[in-house]
């Protein structure tokens, strides 16, 4: 069985962690190719700061808020493990903010110490607890060592399907539109700073419901750096950084901790979110060429990529298992 | 009881004075703190003959810096100098890892070492949230503090003063195995490198000065200073001939873990674990009447293994330094005026030290409650002095 994954961020690499370690004993030989023009520290997740938090509402998708836990109970699981640090996986502790009081999210069972914050703390709204961090950069290099994979740029893809690639795997994330066309489907532009800040120690995030999700200062430090943000522009392609932007960012940055103001700036980056009202995750049949090829797409995780990665990856292995099943492939049978 | 004689004078301007005499000691200190804090030349003339007070601090640590910033910021009518034979980064806060957690005294009222606490944490924490923090050293650390069995006291005192203080519950315990209770809360990191740094130069701006000079005896100041304020820790073992202070030796290894954002703390006070800027501190030792400075590596192993065992991404640490510290123990803190005598003079001796494990918790509420004591003592006159 030939798998083609397309796509090097922590969607793709995830997936074909996750089939591979499930299928590799069931289906033999199972090559797991990734196929990509960008790969770590390259790509959408190694710019992301890399805290686990979803959006403060899940709008009913119940799927999604059940990827986010599984991904945060499969981190946790990890947190005392001798990789952790090689993964890039520690816990922070932080606050989220906003103008006026809002439900408690979907989340607040799954992360720990959740509780409102206290007169003394803050003189606005807002809650504390401890999550995760999952740091790209660290993480996409851990995974790719761990993937029985080589990567190559997705120009090899076409030859690929003439040689009998069986199943694609569509983790393009915002591109996925130049594969196949979704208009569901839009770039969410953030521009970060990155900060020489060590004695920041809490992640702050702001919300503010009238300016939408992401348009709110944030500042979330990291192992290396500290990143400060703020920035959603749905439908801006560009990924270059911005003078008007670094400004409004560091402004707002200082404002919420002052003592941002004496800290070094080491750098800026630009990234896509790759925005979706829900997330696609799902297969199908093509027709490529003259050949059937099944697809599992597993695109549009917006600005919650690494938060629900392990278990959109998990769904994406039982994706893969229902192929196998269609085709009858399993431990009896070769290919 | 001690007599005031003000005279008006012309120079005086728009204080009009009569010849008084006053009887009362409060009154009298009253009425002076409030005419120097006027800026009155009468009472600075009246007492010193024209010139300011000349206070002399000896230690520079956290206690002796922030009593004296204290001292120099708050009294105008003070010309404060430093002496000190270590300056940071050779003293023992530099050492210290700076959180703020209370050092209990047995035989301190807790009310004031509550005052104390909170009149320090309310102070780093305005600190915290200006922009001198990072030059300060000071910041906001969360963390946990856990306990094998669980303690008499779940709620100590000052559970109120740090933020967000409440019991661990099990789902956090769930990573600490071997603990059955915990406590969670928000504290500050002070550090002492950067924050000894912070207050010479606050005090160099009040218009006070530095000079490295060991003190071994108080008649040393009495010829040159008006009032002496005692901060020298350890030191007064020999300079107060205190022999109820004794030292608990610490020691501790700073290791490179930035991914490490929160303390933990063994409720036994054995192990800890304090994230600072650059390095994290690991601890610890209580070696009691230890005076040993030399690093002890059957102390380090111990130190390492057990910070490991509360938290396993230690062991892919990197050791940076290892460092002795002498806590500064007494079961009682001494904070007081006494009379030092020497040949016909009598200088007041403010004492502040015996700050033990907890000196950088309390000290910003002790330094007040020592300028308190300067303040009082202003007014007190010396026998052969002339008005």
């Amino acid at each position: 069985m030939r798998v083609a994954v397309i796509g090097a961020g922590v969607i793709g690499l995830s997936s074909a962690l996750c089939i591979h370690d499930r299928y590799h004993s069931k289906v033999t030989p199972l090559s797991i190719d990734v196929y990509t023009d960008r790969f770590t520290p390259l790509t959408t997740s190694d710019g992301a700061a890399g805290l686990w938090q979803p959006y403060l509402h899940d709008n009913g998708n119940m799927q999604e808020t059940k990827w986010n836990k599984e991904t945060f109970d499969y981190l946790l699981s990890l947190i005392n493990s001798p990789d952790s640090i090689q993964m890039g996986i520690f816990t922070q502790s932080g606050y989220s903010l906003f103008t006026e009081p809002m439900p408690e999210p979907s989340w607040k069972d799954i992360v720990l110490g959740f509780r409102h914050l206290t007169p003394q703390e803050m003189k606005i709204c807002g809650w504390f607890n401890t999550t995760l961090m999952i740091e790209g950069k660290s993480y996409l290099p851990w995974l790719m060592d761990r993937s029985v994979c080589t990567v190559s740029s997705p120009s090899f893809l076409p030859s690929c399907t003439k040689h009998g690639v069986d199943v694609i795997l569509n983790c393009t994330g915002v591109r996925a539109g130049e594969l196949q066309p979704d208009p569901l489907l839009t770039p969410g532009q953030g521009q970060i700073l990155r900060v020489d800040a060590p004695w920041l120690k809490h992640f702050i995030t702001t919300h503010n419901p009238k300016s939408g999700k992401y348009c709110s200062a944030y500042i979330i430090p990291g192992s290396r750096s500290v990143t400060v943000g703020g920035i959603f522009q749905a439908g801006n392609w560009s990924e270059a950084n911005n003078s008007e932007d670094h400004r409004q960012i560091w402004e707002e940055g200082c404002r919420l901790a002052p003592s941002l103001k004496n800290a070094r700036i080491m750098d800026d980056w630009t990234g896509l979110r790759p925005v979706r009202s829900s997330v696609r995750l799902d297969s199908e049949t093509l027709q490529l060429g003259n050949k059937q090829c099944e697809v599992i797409h597993n695109y549009g995780h917006g600005g919650c990529g690494l938060t629900m990665h392990w278990g959109c990856a998990l769904e994406a292995a039982n994706l893969f298992g229902k192929i196998l099943k269609k085709k009858r492939l399993t431990t009896h049978s070769r290919l | 009881m001690v007599i005031l004689i003000f005279r008006s004078r012309n120079k005086i301007g728009s204080l009009k004075l009569a010849s008084l005499r006053l009887k009362l000691l409060s009154t009298q200190s009253k009425v002076l703190s409030l005419l120097i804090s006027m800026r009155c030349p009468a009472a600075a003339e009246g007492i010193y003959g024209g010139r300011l007070c000349r206070v002399a601090v000896v230690g520079a640590g956290v206690i002796g810096l922030s009593t004296a910033v204290c001292i120099a910021e708050s009294i105008p009518s003070c010309a404060v100098t430093v002496l000190a034979e270590h300056f940071t980064p050779d003293t023992t806060s530099d050492v210290a890892a700076g959180i703020l957690l209370p050092h209990p005294f047995p035989e301190t009222p807790l009310h004031k070492q509550r005052c104390w606490f909170k009149d320090t944490f309310d102070h780093l924490l305005s600190i915290c949230n200006s922009t001198d923090a990072a030059e300060a050293g000071v910041f906001l650390l969360s963390g946990w503090q856990v306990f094998q069995e669980t303690p008499s006291t779940k709620d100590p005192y000052w559970s109120t003063v740090v933020l967000g203080f409440h019991m661990m519950t099990d789902a956090e315990l769930q990573r600490f195995p071997k603990y059955k209770f915990g406590q969670s809360f928000t504290t500050i990191k002070c550090e002492c490198s950067k924050y000894l740094l912070w207050l010479e130069k606050r005090l160099k701006n009040a218009g006070g000065q530095l000079h490295t000079e060991k003190i071994t005896g108080f008649e040393q100041l009495t010829s040159s200073y008006d009032i002496i304020v005692n901060c020298s820790g350890l030191g007064s073992r020999d300079l107060a001939d205190d022999q109820s202070l004794y030292p608990v030796r610490g020691q501790i290894l700073r290791v490179h873990a930035p991914w490490l954002k929160h303390f933990i703390r063994d409720g036994n006070g054995h192990t800890y674990i304090f994230p600072g800027i650059h390095s994290v501190t690991l601890g610890g030792t209580r070696q009691k009447h230890n005076w040993e400075m030399s690093v002890d590596e059957a102390d380090s192993s111990g130190i390492f293994e057990r910070c490991c065992e509360l938290e396993p991404s230690l062991k892919k640490s990197q050791v940076c330094s290892k460092l002795v510290g002498l806590r500064p123990t007494r079961n009682s803190l001494r904070l007081e005026r006494e009379f030092f005598v020497h040949g016909n003079r009598q200088v007041p001796i403010i004492h502040n030290y015996g700050h033990g494990g907890g000196g950088i918790s309390i000290h910003w509420g002790t330094a007040l409650e020592a300028t308190q004591l300067v303040k009082e003592s202003i007014n007190w006159r010396n026998p052969t002095s002339k008005l």
